[in-house]
């Protein structure tokens, strides 16, 4: 053993020479390279905003399967700030916008808060998107201070950490499943209900949401299942599901959602498809005859006119927004706002001011105040229908009313 | 229902789950026995193929109804996801594997991944281009195959799922003839055995490795149209998971076997219908992956595979 | 005159090292260590924000996984397609025991040594079948071992809640030293301070650099040689006395607990955990860092790691077009240059697996085939 230890190594000596001098060579290409790679980052955030200019960051996903979201809050984004640098921005001083893609994953979520945080420029951020990106980004926002609106992050884990920068405007998925149960419990005679959930943090909160406050309503919860994500064939799925279920609650996105409601006619089953807000979304119609009469939750309602200069707005650029558009436009116009009461704006006088603001949405209703956490304290949730392929609204419900 | 009951619907549902894993194990399985390689970017052909078959049905069914006879509409759609993904299936090997046959084993599977990327995004940015985002598409099954099914004894087979058992078992079968009875069967088996030797025999490898690409991207296409009539909703990312899955029952049946691959499909989708019933859904690939592991700790070979198994 | 007293040892003190096979590889490895925390440390002093520290963060983190791949995969030829299960591992075992969860809250130096042995322990799990499989086969039980992993920590929030599902641990505690918090405030050393985000990148490095020196000590060592001849021959390497099943489990215990003890340190950075950072495509782009770099070399490993992680945030701006340009980049290194960048041209790597070769080897061993050997 031990001599051949001494051969093998005697035998690797010479090579080992030359390897030194090579990887000598490897360690400054390894160091030049990431110096550029700095410099390279450092001059994106030096030139971005220059001369004065105030910047709003929106961290959202732009590229990956969320991608669609993201591009709609940037745009709505977009509009808010294009109108008040027409009527001459905050104090003489333009807005910009600058974006910063999360992909929807925490990682990356938390690199595009640190940018932004870098940035002497940003003096508010809107975004993210998944509840699974906000979370941890909101702890990089908080070591700088910066203040963060999320337009539409649900879980109840977004502001309930006592974090004071971060705000929310939409409802939480503890609104939106409480609310549905006790749509279904108060306004329909449907007791008998199943719940699927997809795995994902929203899926699963959601229908846990619902879970508690049904059983407390009196609805007799069935059988519980999970699928995945993505997948096609939930045949199996749904047959295991007992023939008399009433209702199948489901947590998940729309695809998955209108594949759900289309299979569980191939297998027999008579339901009435529910879910929450992730539901109202174009793609559930896809589901055509199959989706009639499913049941969902929002934050937004369908815009009325009063939100017709944004959505003349939205489609001059860009198509026809969902029924998100109209809240994230007013997310920005709440920060804008916000950014114009303030006298310094310093990042903390810009937390202060959100946390004080009262807001009234252009399409009128509620105004927009913050509680203690940060969530609006009168957001509202807006039940639909789906009637004749297309979004009907059905009820609104006030958090008095499911809580 | 009673649990039991739902046990041959079960059964139903898993069979044609498990001849679309089939079909596409098929193609991992007659690259690896030729070449020794696995084709990760093989479920990408795959969603290549559905694409393709849902682009002819729009195209054929969106001018004024060129077509609207059902059977017509579905050899065409078939017809047009097996020659898009053949000719996919054979442009790969060319331009990511060929180069690399002399170089180490690694190389292969890694630009076999990268071609994985490429092709998802392709088609990604395509969707991107043309229609503004890359969602999932929904596919008009209702206007191939009429709505509704059969009702055996009590167990029901929607039309969809009785042809996708049809399609795939024909197809299947006439793989099988090809391989034991044509003389391109022959110059495959030869060059499973023996590549070296098969070259000496006067056999074109290279034109055999063609041959094994474009039939196994082909069948895998034919997949890709039967998917997206059963499952009628189709995306870019869809070949990833069912890859994996179908690569998990062409190890399951022996890989580099044809009849392992159907064999090994088969019980994947029947045990993941199983696992859905009986156990949570949640945990229904966990089960796929641990009888995997399983089958494999213990018969490394896989359930048919023996050492000295005649391949393709 | 007066240099001639001190001569004598100057010359002998290279010859006693060269006797030294032992030493001159330590030597060599502290030398290149030393390159590394150089580099590192001018990283530091140059970085204009947070920002890039951050990412030289993400940098060392995937440097030391692809290092530790790169042992199990580079120098052993054993293909693992699940190995960020064994970072996941690493990082749940730090959320679990050091978060609000489950209210129990360790002292990171504990639970570092205590990620790196679960996911050690769940190496030797992953290297059982393995001792039985064999090349594509082995690829596919370790992804197999991956996803079982990840379903797994998406499903234990049930019936008893362990890891929350995939609402992901949240709160997960600072590491500390001594009363003093890694990331919490600002440390000053003279007139030099250090962001909590720099806080983290000195972890980091350290980290880096305890496993660079083990994984250069290791390839040269009895061990690591029998790594390497393993990889070109098993049969050869077990008649010479070399035990197979052991060098095989101690290649996936070495690269399981390297990536535990990342996933330890990633975890306590990110303060949160989520599932759906250990997917399948994880461990791919970690095998691509190690291909891309250079199969079997520890510097290829970091420059893989330093490419795949900066390009994605130079080419940022591109957006949608990243990930298409990663694949094209995939595809055309392995065709212009199949052995990485910073790869030798050893003829030793590249033998095993050649059409020609694989011919020869059948020809030797006519019964020999169907994943067994």
């Amino acid at each position: 053993m031990v001599a051949n230890t001494g051969t093998g190594s005697r035998a690797t000596t010479h090579p080992r020479h030359r390897h030194r001098r090579r990887l000598a060579g490897v360690g400054l290409a390894v160091a030049a390279v990431a110096l550029a790679g700095t410099a390279c980052a450092s001059r994106d955030t030096t030139t971005g905003v220059a001369d004065g200019d105030l910047a709003i960051g929106v961290g959202v996903p732009l590229s990956g399967p969320y991608a669609r979201a993201g591009r709609e809050t940037v745009n709505a984004v977009k509009i808010a700030v294009a109108e008040i640098n027409e009527s001459g921005g905050i104090d003489g001083r333009k807005v910009k916008v600058l974006e910063g893609d999360d992909q929807g994953e925490p990682q990356t979520g938390q690199s595009v808060a640190q940018k932004f945080c870098d940035d002497d420029a940003v003096v508010a951020v809107i975004g993210h998107y998944n509840s699974g990106v906000t979370i941890p980004a909101s702890d990089v926002y908080q070591r700088c201070g910066l203040a963060q609106v999320s337009p539409l992050s649900s879980n109840p884990e977004v502001t309930s950490r006592g974090l004071e920068n971060i705000f929310r405007i939409g409802a939480r998925d503890d609104y939106m499943g409480p609310a549905l149960a006790t749509y279904l419990a108060t306004k329909t005679d449907l007791t008998r209900i199943g719940t699927i959930d997809d795995q994902s943090s929203y899926g699963v909160g959601l229908v846990d949401q619902f879970t508690a406050k049904a059983e407390q309503a009196g609805l007799d919860i069935i059988k519980s299942a999970a699928i995945k994500a993505g997948d096609k064939d939930f045949r199996a799925v749904l047959g295991s599901f007992p023939d008399e279920t009433q209702v199948i609650y489901f947590g998940g996105y729309p695809a998955d959602a209108a594949l759900l409601a289309q299979q569980a006619r191939e297998v027999g089953l008579d339901v009435l498809l529910a879910g929450g807000d992730g539901l109202y979304d174009p793609d559930l119609l896809k589901g055509g005859t199959a989706v009639e009469g499913t049941l969902l939750t929002a934050s937004a309602g369908n815009p009325t006119d009063d939100a017709q200069a944004f959505l003349d707005a939205y489609r001059a650029d860009y198509g026809q927004p969902s029924g998100y558009g109209l809240l994230e436009y007013n997310a920005a116009r709440l920060v804008l706002q916000a950014l114009a009461d303030v006298d310094d704006l310093s990042r903390d006088a810009v937390v202060d001011a959100i946390g004080a603001i009262t807001y009234e949405p252009v399409e009128g209703g509620a105004p927009i105040e913050f509680d203690d956490q940060g969530d609006n304290a009168n957001a509202q949730v807006h039940i639909f229908t789906v009637a004749d392929g297309a979004f009907d609204e059905a009820a609104v419900l006030n958090p008095d009313e499911f809580r | 229902m009673d649990v039991l009951e739902s046990l041959p619907q079960q059964l139903v549902y898993g069979l044609a789950l498990g001849s679309v894993y089939a079909m596409i194990a098929l193609g991992y399985s007659m690259v690896y026995g030729v070449l020794e390689f696995i084709n990760f970017s093989h479920g990408e052909v795959f969603m290549v193929g559905a694409f393709a078959s849902l682009l002819t049905l729009t195209a054929l069914t969106g001018i004024g109804g060129v077509v609207s006879w059902g059977p017509v509409l579905l050899l065409l759609m078939l017809l047009a996801a097996m020659v898009a993904s053949g000719a996919l299936g054979v442009a790969v090997e060319r331009l990511a594997y060929r180069p690399l046959r002399r170089s180490s084993r690694l190389a292969p599977l890694i630009s076999a991944i990268g071609v994985s990327l490429i092709l998802q995004n392709i088609v990604m940015l395509l969707q991107v281009r043309f229609q503004g985002d890359s969602r999932p598409q929904f596919v008009a099954a209702g206007e191939v195959v009429p709505a509704g099914g059969w009702d055996v004894l009590g167990v029901r087979i929607s039309h969809t799922a009785g042809l996708v058992f049809g399609v795939s078992i024909v197809l299947m079968l006439a793989l099988g003839a090809l391989v034991t009875r044509s003389s391109l069967g022959r110059s495959m088996r030869a060059t499973a055995q023996d590549p070296e030797v098969a070259g000496l025999m006067g056999i074109n490898v290279s034109g055999v490795i063609t041959r094994t690409f474009l039939i196994g991207s082909g069948l895998a296409g034919a997949a890709g149209c039967l998917v997206a009539l059963y499952y009628t909703q189709i995306d870019y990312t869809m070949g990833f998971s069912a890859g994996i899955k179908a690569f998990a029952a062409a190890v399951l049946g022996g890989i580099g076997s044809i009849r392992g691959a159907m064999a090994g499909g088969l019980v994947l989708g029947v045990t993941e219908a199983f696992a859905a019933t009986f156990m949570s859904a949640a945990y229904k690939d966990l089960i796929a992956f641990a009888l995997l592991v399983l089958v494999l700790a213990i018969r490394p070979a896989g359930l048919l595979g023996r050492k000295t198994l005649e391949r393709v | 005159m007066t240099t001639l007293a001190p001569s004598p040892p100057v010359e002998t003190e290279p010859a006693r090292r060269a006797s030294s096979p032992d030493a001159a590889s330590r030597r060599t490895a502290a030398k290149q260590v030393g390159v590394l925390v150089a580099v590192c440390l001018l990283v530091i002093l140059a970085a204009p924000s947070d920002y890039s520290v951050r990412i030289a963060t993400l940098v060392l983190v995937y440097a030391a996984l692809a290092m530790g791949l790169n042992v199990v995969v580079g120098l052993a030829g054993l293909l693992d397609l699940g190995f960020i299960a064994f970072f996941g591992v690493g990082a749940y075992t730090y959320a679990l025991l050091a978060s609000d969860l489950h209210d129990i809250h360790l002292n990171f130096w504990v639970l570092l040594p205590v990620g790196m042995l679960v996911a050690a322990m769940l190496g030797v799990l992953v290297g059982l079948p393995a001792l039985r499989t064999h090349g594509d086969y082995l690829a596919i039980v370790t992804l197999g071992f991956g996803e079982i992993v990840f379903i797994l920590l998406v499903n234990l929030d049930r019936p008893v809640n362990i890891t929350n599902g995939p609402q992901g641990v949240l709160g997960i505690d600072l590491p500390s030293i001594g009363g003093w918090e890694v990331g919490k405030e600002g440390v000053f050393l003279g007139a030099f301070g250090l962001t909590p985000t720099m806080q983290f990148f000195v972890l980091a490095t350290l980290y880096v650099a305890a496993v660079m020196y083990c994984a250069l000590r290791l390839r040269d060592a009895r061990l690591g040689r029998a790594w390497r001849a393993m990889r070109e021959s098993e049969a050869a390497t077990s008649s010479c006395g070399v035990s197979i099943v052991r060098a095989k489990m101690s290649a996936f215990v070495f690269g399981a607990s390297v990536a535990g003890g990342a996933g330890v340190l990633t975890a306590a950075w990110y303060g949160s955990v989520f599932p759906d950072s250990f997917l399948f495509s994880e461990s791919i782009k970690v095998l691509a860092m190690v291909v891309l770099g250079g199969i079997g070399s520890v510097w290829g490993a970091l420059a893989g790691a330093l490419m795949l992680v900066l390009m994605p945030e130079l080419l940022r701006e591109f957006d949608q077009y990243r990930l298409l340009i990663f694949g094209l980049v995939l595809v055309l290194v392995m065709r212009l240059r199949p052995q990485g960048l910073f790869g030798s041209r050893s003829p030793g790597i590249r033998a095993p697996g050649t059409l020609g070769n694989r011919i020869r080897r059948r020809l030797r061993r006519p019964t020999d085939r169907g994943g067994r050997s």
